[in-house]
């Protein structure tokens, strides 16, 4: 188990002071994926680093299985070599000297083993990354692929407490991406790997972890199982971030019930769903995520669960597996996705439909928006 | 190697004690702390070495004797002989690098922008000329040149019946010449890669706004390459003030300059040592160093700012010779004959022949190899051969490791002082050899007055002053090398537990285990043809091939010489060869001569 409490990383660059990680806080259960989703520049990176001891943190406590590994109060630093974590580099830092068996081996002869279990463990490790049979290969005649395949495998072969991964698939074309999203996955959860995971890609996080955190500008925003990042955003920058999706602004109009708000938008009044205890005439960002919104072309029926807003189409991209559509609701554009079947056509009128489950709005001007 | 980034911890600002930032870096390991103490030592003694010269010059007689004195100084400058080397020394360099451009600037350019074939040959050309040691090009061209033996003046005498020789190699104007040719090697390599890492986009930029050929070249390429053509300008005026080999063997006693004055009162022949007078001679070109450092920082920052690497694999935009094909062989076999050509024809000429004896059919009948049997006796046996080879490995094998651990504190460490390591690395760039020399001496006679540990006089001394001056060459090497790992490379090596010093020999070192091989050759190539700081540091019992080859010189043992210089230059050359082959892969040397 990974505990990160309050943890903060400054650099001191020809132009002034960058905060890089501004008081990061999670736990990483054992067994677990967790990823740290983020924009680029967001910090992730360095966080990453933190953990690994490649960096010293200006505050903050790191523990691993109860262990601390960092503790800035105490001035505890364990060096990265004798942390007992595996890493795989964003830019697979495979060793061209050496061919695929010494790349694997390393960790172990380093940690001078017998030669005989260093042949049976670097085997084991190149199976399970299917590169079982490669172990002679010179390591610069791999495709990005292969070599993303080794960088894992020599993280693993060490059987690490923890295995770091900062955006592994970032190299990869998007096929291959996809494939070795579910191998990871895979890995994962048949090793039972305690996972700390680093990307930019909200598919990738949302398909590998079972919990994500979303960093923006070194600080996490939200924390929890992607469905519930997914469905609930608690500010409209993990709202943009975490799938897409339309934002309005509006206010509190008035208080429907538990957590159920009426709130007056451009495009008219909308039923939408809050954690938050909003207050009457409260400036609120309202999120309408493409998906959620159905296009029909005669009005549906409405009623307290749903909102019915009718729309002008102005126009729609074909996607192959489906159709955006560019509409207008009281002078506002929105974004809705409908299946790949033909629809609508530029000037038609249609009645869009946002259940109201679907529906979250956040307060602004909170200091968290992206 | 700018980092322009310092990291610290939390609030901590940077104005923090140096041990509690040290402790605060935290993945500084014991094996980083190690190279850092082994690249301090080295940095200081570099320091120290400088600040030998600085101390003698105020001391009143030997080093260890007490007291304190300016009158160095004052003896020196009343005595008004400084003013004249001042003058003649200023006028060598001026000259020098005047020759320089002659040369070096029409070269790299015909190799690096134009079609002209053949031009892997010429590159191997100009760095050959770097293996014929100046002193060797100054002998060749005295056979030819001298009033009294010259052959070229006596064929000169003989044809036109003139009464007296025309041509001189003797006086400032031979001094010129020789170091011109000598260092141009230094300005080519220097420029080349200005010109390598031109991006032609801003050439045909220039082109497709309407200028001509010529006037882009004179609006866009020649301001972009001008930075590195004015930091090489500045280093060789530097190297070309302070040189004493060619002065010594082209100038008078009348005529001073610096290095000849330096000389004659470390040891002189006749008169008395006067290490204060040699000191004040040693902190003037000192100071002319430090100062022209700074300009040369500029220069070399300004040049690396211009310097865009475009990735491509090709070239394009190279200038079509067409007909001026032949003028520019005829160029580079200008230059190639002056250099190389003559002189070394000159010197197996000498050596075939029992004296200096004019081109002629006859003379072609007296030649022999008896020079080439009698040699192994003016060697003087085994004693110098083996010095030689202790000189040419021992030299590159810890110029090699030094500079390995100064880049990689520089490059790759977060040790507190770092830049201070690089700024001590660079210092011996400028610093003329005959000042380490110098400082040898007086660091060997104050520890053996202040130990009793005699160094003085063996090989010892003269290594370690070959290595302190080498250094500079070999860190800008490993700086390069180590600057193209990827962090992550070595950073990946740490996650699996390896410490810095195995990630240093695991990882670092195979990685660019060729650019150190091949640093380390040019080392010795370099250090076999040094002359002055073998000749300052000699006694009986350390002699080395090139003092040999200039003892002889100096007693009149043309013929000799001539066949030793010949034996040395010829090894070297097979050597590189050998070696360039195996290298091919690496493209061009990056190297320079002095
Ligand atoms: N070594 C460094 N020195 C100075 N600034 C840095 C350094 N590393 C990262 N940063 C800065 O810290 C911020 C976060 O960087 P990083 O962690 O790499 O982001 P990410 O991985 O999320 O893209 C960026 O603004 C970056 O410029
Ligand atoms: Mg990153």
């Amino acid at each position: 188990m990974l505990e990160v409490t309050g943890l903060h990383k400054g650099f001191e660059t020809a132009d002034g002071r960058v905060t890089a990680v501004d008081d990061v806080t999670f736990t990483v259960a054992a067994g677990q994926a967790f990823t740290l989703l983020g924009p680029s520049g967001c910090g992730k990176t360095t966080a990453l680093r933190c953990i690994a001891g490649l960096e010293r943190p200006g505050a903050g406590v790191i523990a691993l299985d109860g262990a601390e590994l960092f503790n800035a109060g105490t001035g505890t630093s364990v060096p990265p070599d004798r942390r007992g974590i595996g890493m795989v580099f964003q830019s697979y830092a495979i060793w061209p000297h050496m061919n695929v068996f010494d790349n694997v081996g390393f960790p172990l002869r380093i940690g001078r083993r017998p030669r005989a279990e260093i042949r049976d463990r670097v085997g084991w490790a190149l199976d399970m990354v299917q590169l079982g049979g490669f172990a002679e290969r010179d390591s610069t005649q791999l495709s990005g692929g292969q070599q993303q395949r080794l960088a894992v495998a020599r993280a693993l072969v060490q059987e690490p407490r923890l295995l770091l991964l900062d955006e592994p698939l970032s190299n990869l074309d998007a096929k291959l991406r996809e494939e070795m999203r579910e191998e990871l996955k895979r890995l994962q959860s048949a090793l039972d790997l305690t996972m700390l995971y680093v990307t930019h890609d909200q598919s990738e996080a949302i398909v590998l972890s079972d919990r994500i955190a979303v960093m923006n500008k070194g600080r996490i925003l939200q924390e929890g199982p992607p469905r519930e990042v997914y469905a609930r955003p608690r500010s409209p920058f993990v709202a943009g971030f975490v799938g897409s999706s339309n934002l309005l602004e509006g206010v509190v109009a008035d208080r429907l019930g538990e957590g159920r708000f009426r709130i007056e938008t451009e495009c008219g009044p909308v039923s939408a769903t809050s954690d938050e205890a909003l207050g009457r005439d409260e400036g609120v960002l309202v999120s309408l995520r493409p998906e959620l919104i159905h296009l029909t072309a005669s009005p549906p029926a409405g009623g307290a669960d749903a909102t019915v807003w009718e729309v002008t189409v102005e126009g729609s991209t074909f996607f192959g597996d489906s159709t955006y559509y560019d509409v207008t609701c009281g002078g506002r554009s929105l974004r809705v996705r409908a299946g790949p079947q033909a629809g609508f056509d530029p000037g038609n009128r249609a009645f869009a439909a946002i259940a109201t489950d679907d529906c979250v709005c956040v307060r602004t001007g909170g200091d968290d928006d992206g | 190697m700018g980092r322009s980034i310092v990291e610290t911890g939390g609030g901590a600002g940077l104005r923090r004690p140096l041990l509690a930032r040290a402790r605060d870096i935290g993945v500084v390991d014991a094996g980083e702390w190690s190279l850092g103490i082994v690249a301090g030592v080295v940095a200081l003694f570099i320091l120290l070495l400088m600040a030998i010269v600085v101390w003698m010059s105020t001391l009143p007689g030997l080093p260890g004797d007490p007291g304190f004195t300016l009158e160095n100084y004052a003896d020196v400058f009343e005595d008004g002989v400084i003013f004249d080397a001042l003058i003649n020394s200023f006028l060598i360099g001026i000259g020098t690098v005047a020759v320089n451009i002659v040369f070096a600037v029409p070269l790299a350019w015909l190799v690096h922008r134009t079609d002209m074939r053949g031009k892997s040959l010429v590159v191997t050309l100009v760095a050959i000329s770097i293996l014929i040691p100046g002193f060797l090009k100054a002998m060749g061209w005295i056979l030819m040149l001298s009033p009294d033996i010259g052959l070229l003046n006596s064929l000169y005498v003989e044809i036109a019946g003139a009464a007296e020789a025309p041509f001189t190699i003797y006086g400032i104007g031979g001094v010129v010449f020789i170091q011109g040719l000598m260092l141009t090697p230094a300005m080519f390599f220097l420029i080349s890669g200005s010109m390598i890492a031109l991006d032609p986009a801003l050439e045909e930029a220039a082109q497709m706004s309407g200028a001509n050929r010529w006037l882009t070249i004179a609006r866009v390429s020649f301001p972009l390459i001008r930075p590195a053509v004015i930091a090489g300008l500045i280093y060789n005026f530097m190297t070309a003030v302070t040189l004493y080999e060619i002065a010594a063997l082209l100038l008078d006693e009348d005529t001073a300059v610096l290095s000849t004055e330096l000389f004659l009162y470390v040891r002189s022949a006749g008169g008395s040592i006067e290490l204060g007078y040699a000191a004040v001679y040693g902190v003037i070109m000192m100071a002319f160093a430090i100062f022209a450092l700074w300009f040369y920082g500029r220069a070399i920052r300004k040049a690396h700012r211009f310097a865009v690497v475009t990735g491509k694999g090709y070239r394009p935009g190279l200038v079509d010779l067409g007909r001026w094909r032949w003028a520019a062989v005829g160029f580079v076999a200008f230059y190639v004959a002056l250099s190389e050509l003559l002189p070394l024809a000159m010197l197996v000429w000498m050596s075939l022949l029992p004296a200096l004896t004019q081109f002629s059919v006859s003379a072609l009948g007296a030649i022999s190899f008896a020079t080439y049997g009698g040699l192994w006796g003016q060697l003087g046996g085994w004693e110098p051969l083996v010095n030689t080879i202790v000189m040419i490995t021992a030299t590159p094998a810890l110029v090699v490791g030094f500079s390995l651990v100064m880049s990689y504190v520089t490059v790759r460490s977060r040790l507190p002082g770092r830049q201070l390591i690089d700024t001590a690395a660079m210092l011996p760039h400028v610093i003329p050899g005959i000042a380490f020399a110098f400082a040898l001496i007086v660091f060997g006679i104050a520890l053996s007055r202040f130990t009793g540990l005699q160094l003085s006089g063996t090989m010892a001394m003269i290594v370690a002053a070959l290595v302190v001056y080498r250094i500079p060459y070999c860190t800008r090497v490993t700086n390069a090398a180590l600057l193209q790992i990827h962090a992550e490379i070595e950073e990946a090596a740490r996650m699996c537990g390896a410490n810095t010093i195995q990630i240093l020999l695991r990882i670092a070192v195979p990685l660019i285990k060729s650019s150190l091989a091949y640093a380390a050759l040019w080392i010795a190539l370099l250090v076999l043809r040094e002359v002055t700081i073998p000749l300052m540091l000699a006694s009986p019992s350390n002699i080395v091939l090139s003092v040999r080859i200039w003892t002889l010189w100096e007693t009149g043992q043309y013929g000799a010489a001539s066949a030793l210089g010949v034996v040395m230059f010829t090894v070297s050359g097979a050597v590189l060869l050998i070696v360039q082959r195996v290298f091919r892969a690496q493209g061009l040397f990056e190297t320079r001569s002095n």
